[in-house]
């Protein structure tokens, strides 16, 4: 039985997580593709709240001793996927980081030789 | 030198090596009133070779942004030339620069002049116009305002809107874009009855995943973001 404590604060807390996406996408903090997960994580939530009864049948045949483990079960496997997402993410961004450099520095010796020429 | 009362054509091309030289050709033997600036999006084909060897003007980027930022960094071109129109165009010759004309004309009285497929003739009721029909459904339900082709990438944009365009995130040239500029910058629009053709040579850019999260990315935009930007 998943009890009624745990889905209120599940739900109060996707709330405050929206708020938060929102106000940071609406100051130009962040693109509006890196907010999707996060938007389907919430709902995923909210939906899980309000009919607790998928998260009770999920837990019986997973063999967890009480729906609240399979939550926190999920919610870590979650977790674990997202982080590898973001160090494949982090891992692009520092090669763009490397190619823009090394463009930067060869065009600037590049102009400069040209300018010395003309 | 700031251009006056000119007209930037600005062409995103990622591996278009097989159509760019007909159709940078065609606007800089026939339609020299028009400046343009190809944006080359980081391809790994011979579009670069190509743009060099016939000494196109084109912005060479040296990663890939996407659409969105390669349109963009043609529009910071256009900020700092001080263009009063630019318009975007596509590398892949389905838009017909006859049409240029008209769209650009009409940004004097328009924030924004879309080339249009359906604004005179009639929308076919097709699987392939699933995603247009939806988006214009939203944007009626939204903006109240009637838009029969929003997914079309033959946009002119005025200096205004292209100073609003030409920096930070979310504001690349879809239709989620035009709902925010619609309600928060009180932008004017008018669509303008094109002919396009279909695409002849090359890849296309649209698969089933990328169109899904596209229309996540619209839906989400539009319902939820744009009220609060």
């Amino acid at each position: 039985m998943l009890p009624l404590i745990l889905r209120t604060i599940l739900i109060i807390v996707s709330i405050f997580l929206l708020i938060f996406i929102v106000h940071n996408t609406a100051k130009s903090k962040m693109r509006i593709e890196d907010t999707i997960f996060w938007l389907l994580l919430i709902i995923l939530i909210v939906v899980l709240s309000i009919f607790p009864q998928i998260v009770e049948l999920a837990a019986n045949l997973a063999g967890f001793m009480s729906p609240s483990n399979l939550v926190l079960s999920f919610f870590v496997f979650v977790l674990i996927v997202k982080i590898f997402s973001l160090s494949k993410q982090v891992s692009m961004l520092e090669n763009k980081i490397k190619e823009l450099t090394q463009r930067v520095a060869v065009d600037k010796l590049r102009h400069k030789k040209s300018n010395k020429i003309n | 030198m700031l251009v006056m009362n000119k007209t930037l054509v600005i062409i995103p091309a990622y591996n278009e090596e097989e159509n760019i030289q007909a159709v940078v050709g065609n606007l800089v033997n026939n339609f020299q009133d028009f400046d343009y600036l190809v944006i080359n999006d980081g391809s790994t084909d011979n579009t670069a070779k190509i743009l060099r060897k016939n000494e196109y003007q084109f912005l060479d980027l040296p990663i890939n942004l996407g659409l969105a930022g390669g349109f963009q960094a043609g529009l910071k071109y256009a900020v700092d030339e001080g263009y009063q129109c630019a318009i975007q165009f596509d590398a892949d010759g389905q838009h017909h620069p006859e049409y240029l004309q008209t769209l650009a004309n009409a940004t004097k009285d328009y924030d924004i002049v879309i080339g249009s497929r359906f604004a005179t003739k009639k929308r076919p009721k097709s699987m392939r116009m699933l995603g247009n029909i939806l988006i214009s459904g939203l944007l009626k339900i939204t903006c109240k305002i009637t838009i029969k082709d929003p997914t079309s990438g033959m946009r002119a944009y005025n200096k205004r809107m292209i100073k609003e365009l030409s920096y930070g995130p979310n504001k690349g040239p879809e239709p989620d874009t035009l709902a925010y500029l619609i309600k928060k910058k009180n932008a004017s629009i008018k669509e303008i009855q094109v002919e396009m053709s279909d695409r002849t040579a090359g890849k296309s850019y649209i698969t089933l995943w990328r169109s899904c999260e596209y229309m996540a990315r619209i839906f989400s935009s539009i319902t939820i973001f744009n009220h609060f930007r």
